[in-house]
């Protein structure tokens, strides 16, 4: 099972250090392959080095792609992280 | 002389130690394949060695900061595990034969080659953490020698463009005095870390790293934001001075820290601190308040995006009321609606949110969650000496609704054999008018009270401190609250048990004379006014309170009552003033 959806960051600092660790910690926690795109990159859901290459600051549309038996699953956890702004306090 | 922000407070004079962040030269040398398993080896024990590191400044942030501002540490710690970092340069080794320092290169250079793409300047600058991760590591191979021949021998100064946590790591605080760097404000990591090594530090300073050098001699103010390069003598003279008032203020006010808090005629006053974050104790302890007079739990509900479970609860409790074990921690119980709202916890809109669903009168329209906050004050309540405080109780029935509900989760928690403290004290807010009137009802059942000055006063003359054309109405002076205030501390002592104030009140000098007057015991302040407020009960006779607020409960208009507090404030410390030259 293949999902793909779009969302925009919306936390302040965008998607820095502290913020990817949040989402690889929270990308590991599924079986699915999961993918971030931003244009033309596109870096492994689980690593944290190749997400800060994404260099998705505020404002900017990525695509989260999951692929695997829970990857449903994977896109609506990963999108509800973004949209909570990393449980940063701003 | 430079000007920047003033960081972390303190004057220091000594010689600069200027890091400059140009990447240090890398060799590449080749590996026979033999010894291939010997250098993969050796970069690891590096990794692992880097790892150690970086956890020994986590737990030192967490213990001294919290656990948001060690957040950093953890994905640093995920950085070093990454199979696209280590284990990239691990390939590289094994495939090209090349050394470690090699190899760790070609992975900075390959991920420069995507970061130089950033056009965020913000994530841009922030890439740089994995340049530092990558000299931590390459400064732990066993070969590279351990320590930094260029540092100054003995203590210094330390100049940098920028300090990323990674770096402030491995300080020694025995050789360092203090910090400047060109980049970074008063909430930077740098400037936390300094405040929590006690080192003086200014942020912010353009270009210091391109004049000053190693070995030159530097004043740094953190106090003023100031900088001073090889200073002329009479500047040197002029700060040595400086430095020695700083040390005597220093001294003073840690001798008022460590002084009983009794007026002149030894009256004690209880003074602790209100605290809204766990992270805020540090403070707390430093000023040596008595307790934690209110602790807010609505830090741990707002800006979550659940309900936080019992753990989450239980652990920050724990956190706090571990550190000021032996003295007194008093939980008040959840307190939003009114103007706080939780982004998971929606309730209808109502016309009047402060006349609303607020506070116990919601907590208690929600049991489950109700419950589960007083078990987490509960199991808290085994590590130290915990009160529980309810908020915004109105009438008698509520509490002991409030009562009977605490004891059920009591009665729960023994069943299920969790320690908690059996005899934990139990407290109300009076913060009500209504509940001020009926004080004598609700003494009998509760172990203390707390005066919430801000919503008692609000609600009393029915005016929003927050609308401009009824602000005039919002008056701590209000003869009416001070009528309330004298009501509910005679009701208290009435029933034997004590009262303290834990709104804004408490912490302004002159009001806090007055408050002693009225015979309120315990004054709960923020963190950064207790030593303010015990300079000035220290300075005061109890029996001169007693009169001023007996002549204040007399005056019909509140700014008379000031003008007579502050005229009747200045006499006595200028009589104070005067015995002191004596």
């Amino acid at each position: 099972m293949q999902y793909k959806k779009k969302v925009k960051i919306v936390n302040n600092a965008g998607f820095h250090l502290r913020a990817v660790a949040v989402f690889v910690r929270e990308a590991e926690k599924f079986k699915a392959d999961i993918k971030v795109k931003n244009d033309a990159i596109e870096a492994d859901g689980k690593s944290i080095m190749g997400l800060t290459t994404l260099g998705a600051g505020k404002g900017v549309e990525i695509e989260i792609k999951a692929e695997g038996p829970d990857a449903k699953e994977a896109i609506a956890g990963l999108m509800k992280l973004i949209n909570d702004k990393f449980g940063e306090a701003e | 002389m430079y000007k920047g922000i003033a960081a972390s407070p303190g004057i220091v004079i000594g010689p600069a130690y200027v890091i400059s962040k140009k990447v240090s030269q890398v060799n590449r040398i080749d590996i026979p394949q033999a010894k291939i398993d010997a250098e993969v080896a050796r970069m690891q024990s590096a990794v692992e060695i880097t790892k150690a590191d970086i956890c020994a400044i986590k737990e030192r942030i967490v213990h001294d900061i919290g656990s948001a501002e060690a957040e950093i540490f953890n994905a640093y710690l995920m950085l070093l595990s990454d199979p696209t970092f280590v284990g990239k340069a691990e390939e590289i080794i094994r495939k090209e034969l090349v050394n470690t320092e090699y190899a760790l290169q070609m992975v900075l250079k390959n991920y420069a080659e995507f970061s130089n793409r950033i056009s965020d300047s913000y994530l841009k600058e922030r890439s740089r953490d994995i340049n530092s991760l990558v000299d931590k590591i390459i400064h732990n191979l066993e070969e590279s020698g351990g320590k930094d021949a260029n540092a100054p021998a003995d203590k210094y100064i330390i100049i940098a463009q920028d300090l990323s946590p990674a770096d402030t790591a491995d300080m020694n605080k025995d050789n360092v005095m203090g910090f400047v760097t060109e980049m970074g404000g008063a909430t930077s990591h740098t400037a936390i870390v300094a405040r929590s090594l006690e080192l003086p530090a200014v942020v912010g300073v353009r270009d210091i790293t391109n004049t000053a050098k190693t070995g030159d001699m530097v004043i740094l103010d953190g106090e003023k934001g100031i900088v001073v390069v090889n200073p002329n003598p009479k500047i040197l003279a002029a700060y040595k001075e400086e430095r020695k008032k700083f040390i005597l203020k220093l001294r003073m006010l840690k001798r008022l820290k460590s002084l009983d808090t009794l007026t002149v005629d030894r009256h004690k006053i209880e003074l602790t601190a209100n605290i809204e974050f766990p992270e805020e104790i540090a403070v707390v302890q430093e000023n040596n308040a008595e307790g934690v007079g209110l602790f807010r739990t609505e830090f741990i509900y707002i800006n979550k995006s659940n309900l936080p479970s019992e753990e989450e609860q239980f652990e920050s409790y724990k956190m706090v009321v571990q550190k000021m074990n032996p003295k007194p921690v008093t939980l008040r119980t959840l307190d939003i609606g009114g103007d706080k709202f939780l982004p998971y916890f929606k309730i209808a809109p109502e016309q009047n949110p402060f006349l609303g669903l607020r506070a116990i009168r919601l907590t208690m329209a929600n049991i489950n969650m109700f419950k589960l906050q007083l078990r987490a004050i509960l199991r808290a309540s085994a590590f130290g000496k915990v009160k529980i405080m309810f908020p915004m109780i109105t009438v008698p029935e509520e509490l002991d609704e409030a009562k009977k509900i605490l004891e059920e989760v009591k009665a729960d928690l023994k069943r299920k054999e969790v320690k908690f403290d059996p005899n934990i004290k139990v407290g109300c807010m009076i913060e009500v008018p209504a509940a001020a009137i009926m004080a004598d009802e609700l003494a009998r059942r509760v172990d203390f009270f707390s005066i919430g000055t801000n919503d008692l006063i609000q609600y009393t003359v029915a005016a929003d401190r927050g609308n401009e054309s009824v602000s005039y109405l919002y008056d701590p002076l209000n003869p009416a609250v001070l009528k309330l205030i004298k009501m509910i501390a005679d009701s208290a002592h009435r029933a034997n048990i004590k009262v303290s104030v834990c709104g804004e009140m408490a912490g302004a000098p002159h009001l806090a004379f007055l408050l002693i007057g009225l015979g309120i015991d315990e004054l709960s302040v923020s963190p950064s006014s207790i030593l303010s407020v015990k300079k000035l009960i220290r300075s005061i006779l109890f029996k001169d309170a007693l009169e001023t607020a007996d002549a204040a409960l007399k005056e019909e208009r509140g700014s008379l009552i000031k003008d007579m507090i502050l005229t009747k404030l200045n006499q006595l410390l200028y009589v104070k003033e005067k015995g002191d030259k004596k």
